[in-house]
């Protein structure tokens, strides 16, 4: 075990110099400099080519790649170009927000899709089974971009509850942060819903038919009781590792809504950055982001051997 | 089992009426469309639906119906360049990692998994950076974002096939690896790869939209119902249905491809059982 | 389930703890006088140091924070701020101000004339480091005579020399605070900074020792970032922007608490043309393009009909410097178009490529109205839109492109929006040149007589709209939304949101 946790960790960091390196190459013929980018058309080009001196942007970009590698080794994460600032305060600034609304998404979908499943597969083949089964892949079909705009359309302007943009952090209003989060959460969440819900259905319905459960019943354990006893412990096992996965496609999420809703997360700052060529956040953020996905993989692959050990031998 | 037969029916049923409604459409629009699909008329813009306009004007005045039709075709067009791409490179990069194994494989491995660590959406942005926007540099961004999922899928399909008792028979005998590769295990594998193919050409609708909805997508004056949204998100409170026509239009499209790949992913499982 | 149930609490827990601890803990106080206003930021500053920055949307804001030896009036001219007084020598190479008297900058430090002096040599690179302005190239000497005075010869006569010594071209700044002032600007304006955090909020309160003793009024102002207009909108309706710019189809919606006003953004939108390029190197084809584009229609479609006509690279903003008679000059005509192309030996027309940038939807949406039209004379328009970045990189800088569409946001100098087009000016973007336009522009430079150089200045602006290196559509608008409890918007031709001007209304 110990030995495949340490094989895995030497792959886990030559994936993240894999994409350290396509970052840095695509950079390489990333048309654009930042400087121009960030003063516009009506600059002084005086001021430019001596900010961009200034900012060590005059120097080839294997050089500045060379200083940004050596700063990580050291723990820095280097300084961002468009916003005068260390590339840390940026990335823990937003860090709040994006982890609170990847979390809110996760308990939705946790909330949602299990009652849901155990439905359905209580209810298997109904219309009802079949009606949820269309409706969450219907959830699935929706660009997070359109269902944000719907979401915005009703809660914002039919009944006016909402007001995107205006997020407020946790500490200084509880209820208002959970406000203005809870619509991009559920944007999040819905097509996550539909994968869960679609594991816990197809679990209960196995687990359903196994022996155990027949005898638990012929025990005379309650409908109740052998559902959340038996069949439930058992077929969230499976589900529990596509919550992780889940959670890394949560992640990938946050990167558009927080984009539809206006919110100041690590989605923004990203896209902000790539369109105004600043590459040590760019570099910072993309490793960190690689960093939680391929974490969360290895979890999950430790996890699956854990819970069945045929796996361990591949 | 009766009932079983029936439901499982329904998605490939109700995927492939969607998708025959929409390619319907498309052979349509090559022929005909309501009206001039650029025809600006500016006096006629944000018009409501009408007789004359089924489905409204959009803020240039041209007809809504007429650019959704249009449209479809831009879809198909990208959807099907992402899955050629995807299935041909991802097929052939995953065959060579499964079937050879060994340091290549795990070289290969590491380079799909940086891949599909890397936010899909950002290195798109920077593909069509490098190369600029434009339907057709948008279908190549997506089509080799859509390598790395196939890759893996068709590694272990290869590696599945590999051990299977006819194949190291005919190695044994000494078959040439081409021929074991095409003729004993690709038909193998193909039916796992078009039911990858099918959610592929749904992840590239998606794709393709969100990269139109960040303004760099497909460019007018080709339409593209992700470009319309984006035109259309301005209005969305006083004119809902502008938006709603080309959004609904995608979801339906969307939700085609998933009913269709989970449609067709039951009949083979079917046939495996 | 119920160690998921723990997990989920615990990680709950944590993300409180992350969030209280990344903070200050401050807590909104509501119920008094509204004396503290929220307004829209669009777009972060590029630099809180206003010797570095140069985007008009950083000075929309930071002009309440730092003061030139001048500042900018409403009327498109400049009057004392740091400075108290100012004189010309007759040859227009001597200017002398006198300091203003007991002013002082946010931090409690009188201002003196040495800070002025270091302010200047920051920006022409005197102090050591490489030039910031290009005042470097104007401005041969600053002088302090003694603790009130400040002289400053100029290398030649400059005319518009007193409109560059603002806020936006020459802050004046504390010595002591020289490494800071991006991190903790200190200036002299009406407001005082707090905080800025990124894509969230730049804060301002009130300067109690601002030098006019009557401003400001307001006691804070936040100016919180929402980048898209549709959520901007709702925010207004909301409340929870106070001030901010709506588009056209949202002032019904956002009328009932605001108040709208509707101002000229003295900027020039237009379709320039590279004019080295063939066909465009003959002034008939831009002409009959300008025949051919309807402004009405762009200002319809891509402004919903809010935009003043322009017919020069000049907005009527400008006032006295804006030749109103040009406006007209080009009416679409299908027919004088199509002879002018077929002299210019483009009868059966050409195609070209129009080159956008993707950061605003105006630029493709004017495109796309203007490549309709002029399938109408057989040219065959193509729209490529790209990033912005690269916009600036291809178009701007590198000059490759057939026609791109694009605004020049305005400045309180007329000579300035004009000199683009002197034939060796570093940012003539189009490649035009002209030996009477630059000409022109030289005698305006000398000219010391404000209405003579008006005049200067109106021929100028007539021979671009007669050799037409661009078409010129039109300087859009902006409807500003101010809260009803508001009042006191003053309206200037720069980008400038005078928040000390600002008042409750009761």
């Amino acid at each position: 075990m110990l030995a495949y946790i340490i094989r895995r960790l030497g792959l886990l960091i030559l994936t993240l110099v894999f994409i350290s390196i396509i970052t840095f190459l695509v950079f390489q013929i990333l048309p654009g400099d930042p400087v121009q980018t960030m003063l516009g058309p009506d600059a002084d080009p005086i001021r430019i080519k001596t900010l961009r001196h200034q900012l060590g942007l005059d120097q080839p970009l294997y050089i500045q790649y060379g200083h940004l590698i050596e700063g990580f080794i050291r723990g820095d994460l280097g300084q961002s170009i468009r916003f005068s600032m260390p590339v840390r305060d940026l990335i823990f600034d937003r860090l709040p927000l994006t982890l609170s609304l990847a979390f809110m998404s996760l308990i939705i979908v946790i909330f949602v899709s299990i009652p849901l499943g155990v439905i359905a597969a209580r209810r298997e083949n109904s219309w009802g089974d079949l009606l949820l089964s269309i409706f969450t892949q219907f959830g699935m079909a929706i660009p997070s971009f359109f269902m944000g705009m719907i979401l915005i359309l009703l809660f914002g302007s039919v009944f006016s509850l909402f007001s995107p943009g205006s997020y407020v952090p946790w500490s200084e209003d509880f209820w208002g942060a959970l406000g203005s989060l809870l619509l991009p959460a559920l944007t999040i969440a819905i097509p996550q819903i539909a994968v869960s819900y679609r594991y816990v259905r197809n679990g209960v319905i196995e687990q359903g038919q196994m022996d155990y459960v027949r005898t638990a019943r012929g025990k005379g354990a309650s409908e109740w009781k052998t559902l959340s006893h038996h069949i439930l412990r058992n077929s969230l096992i499976p589900v529990l590792t596509i919550l992780g996965l889940i959670l890394a496609e949560v992640v990938a999420g946050t990167i558009v809504v927080e984009q539809v809703f206006s919110l100041p997360g690590i989605g923004q700052l990203l896209i902000t950055s790539v369109s105004y060529r600043d590459f040590p956040v760019v570099q910072g953020l993309v490793l960190y982001i690689a960093f939680v996905i391929v974490v969360i993989n290895f979890l999950v692959d430790i996890l699956y051997s854990v819970l069945d050990p045929r796996i361990r031998l591949k | 089992m009766n009932q079983t037969r029936k439901k499982k029916n329904m998605n490939l049923l109700i995927g492939t009426i969607i998708l025959l409604f929409f390619l319907c459409l498309m052979v349509i629009s090559f022929f005909y469309t309501p009206y001039d699909v650029s025809k600006i008329q500016v006096s006629d813009k944000l018009q409501s639906p009408s007789l004359a306009h089924w489905l409204g004007t959009d803020k240039f005045g041209r007809d809504t119906l007429s650019r959704i039709m249009k449209s479809t075709q831009t879809a198909f067009f990208v959807g099907a360049v992402v899955v050629v791409i995807g299935l041909v490179i991802g097929t052939l990069i995953g065959g060579i990692a499964g079937y050879i194994g060994g340091w290549i494989d795990d070289i290969i491995m590491r380079f799909i998994d940086a891949m599909m660590a890397f936010p899909g959406i950002i290195l798109a942005i920077m593909i069509v950076a490098v190369f600029g926007t434009g339907i057709i540099n948008t279908s190549l961004a997506l089509g080799i974002l859509t390598v790395p999922s196939i890759a893996r899928i068709a590694r272990s399909g290869f590696i599945q096939n590999k051990a299977l008792d006819y194949v190291v028979a005919a190695k044994a005998v000494g078959v040439h690896p081409m021929k074991i590769v095409f003729q004993e295990i690709l038909p193998n594998v193909y039916s796992q790869l078009l039911v990858a193919g099918s959610i592929a050409f749904a992840g590239a609708l998606l794709a393709e939209s969100a990269l139109s909805y960040l303004g760099l997508g497909v460019q007018p004056p080709d339409p593209s119902l992700g470009q319309m949204l984006n035109e259309a998100q301005e209005y969305l409170t006083d004119d809902p249905w502008y938006a709603l026509a080309p959004g609904v239009t995608l979801s339906l499209l969307i939700l085609g491809f998933y009913m269709l790949s989970n449609g067709l992913r039951e009949v083979l499982d079917h046939r495996l059982s | 389930m119920r160690k998921v149930w723990v997990m989920s609490v615990t990680f709950a827990m944590l993300i409180l703890l992350i969030s209280g601890c990344s903070s200050n803990g401050q807590t909104k106080k509501q119920g008094e006088a509204k004396k503290e206003i929220t307004v829209r930021m669009m777009a972060d500053p590029d630099y809180l140091d206003p010797h570095k920055a140069t985007a008009s949307l950083t000075f929309q804001m930071l002009l309440n924070v730092y003061e030139g030896l001048m500042k900018p009036t409403p009327n498109g001219g400049v009057e004392p701020a740091v400075a108290e007084s100012d004189k010309i020598s007759k040859d227009g190479l001597t200017y002398t101000f006198k300091l203003r008297k007991g002013i002082k900058f946010h931090d409690g430090n009188p201002v003196t004339v040495d800070d002025v002096k270091y302010s200047f040599d920051r920006l022409t690179g005197q102090s050591g480091g490489a030039p910031l302005s290009d005042l470097s190239q104007i401005i041969k000497s600053v002088k302090t005579p003694d603790q009130e005075t400040i002289v400053i010869s100029l290398k030649k006569a400059y005319s518009p020399f007193l409109s560059q010594l603002t806020a936006m071209n020459a802050a004046i700044l504390e010595k002591s605070n020289d490494s800071k002032q991006n991190t903790h600007p200190i200036g002299t304006g009406p407001f005082k900074f707090v905080e800025y955090k990124p894509q969230n909020k730049l804060v301002l309160e009130k300067f109690a020792d601002y030098w006019d003793e009557d401003l400001p009024y307001l006691n804070k102002v936040t100016f919180s970032y929402q980048p898209d207009d549709d959520a901007a909108s709702l925010s207004v309706k909301s409340g929870n922007l106070d001030l901010s710019g709506v588009t056209a189809n949202k002032v019904d919606e956002v009328k009932t608490n605001n108040n709208i006003i509707e101002q000229n953004n003295n900027a020039v939108f237009l379709m320039g043309f590279n004019n080295d390029k063939k066909p465009f190197n003959d002034e008939r084809v831009r002409q009959a393009i300008s025949y051919v584009v309807n402004k009405d229609d762009v200002i319809d479609a891509a402004f919903s009909g809010h935009g003043s006509k322009l017919g020069s690279n000049m907005s009527p903003a400008m006032g006295k410097y804006f030749n109103k008679d040009l406006v007209d000059y080009y009416q679409p005509n299908i027919k004088k178009a199509k002879a002018l192309l077929k002299e210019a030996g483009y009868g059966n027309g050409f195609s070209m490529t129009i080159t956008v940038s993707s950061h605003n939807k105006v630029y493709s949406e004017a495109a796309q109205v203007i490549a309709e039209e002029l399938k109408e004379v057989g040219i065959d328009a193509k729209i490529n839109v790209i990033e912005w970045a690269k916009w600036l990189d291809d178009v701007y800088k590198k000059k490759n492109y057939e026609a791109t569409i694009i605004d020049f946001t305005g400045t309180i100098s007329p000579f300035e929006m004009l000199s683009r087009y002197q034939t060796n000016d570093p940012s003539n973007m189009m490649n035009f040149s002209d030996s009477q336009f630059d000409s022109l522009m030289k005698q305006a430079m000398k000219e010391n007589d404000d209405d003579q150089r008006a005049s200067l200045y109106k021929q100028a602006q007539k021979v671009l709209t007669e050799k037409a290196p661009a078409v010129f559509i039109c300087d859009y608008q902006t409807e500003w939304a101010l809260n009803k409890q508001f009042t006191g918007f003053k309206q200037y031709p720069i980008y400038y949101l005078d928040m000390a001007h600002i008042k409750p209304a009761n």
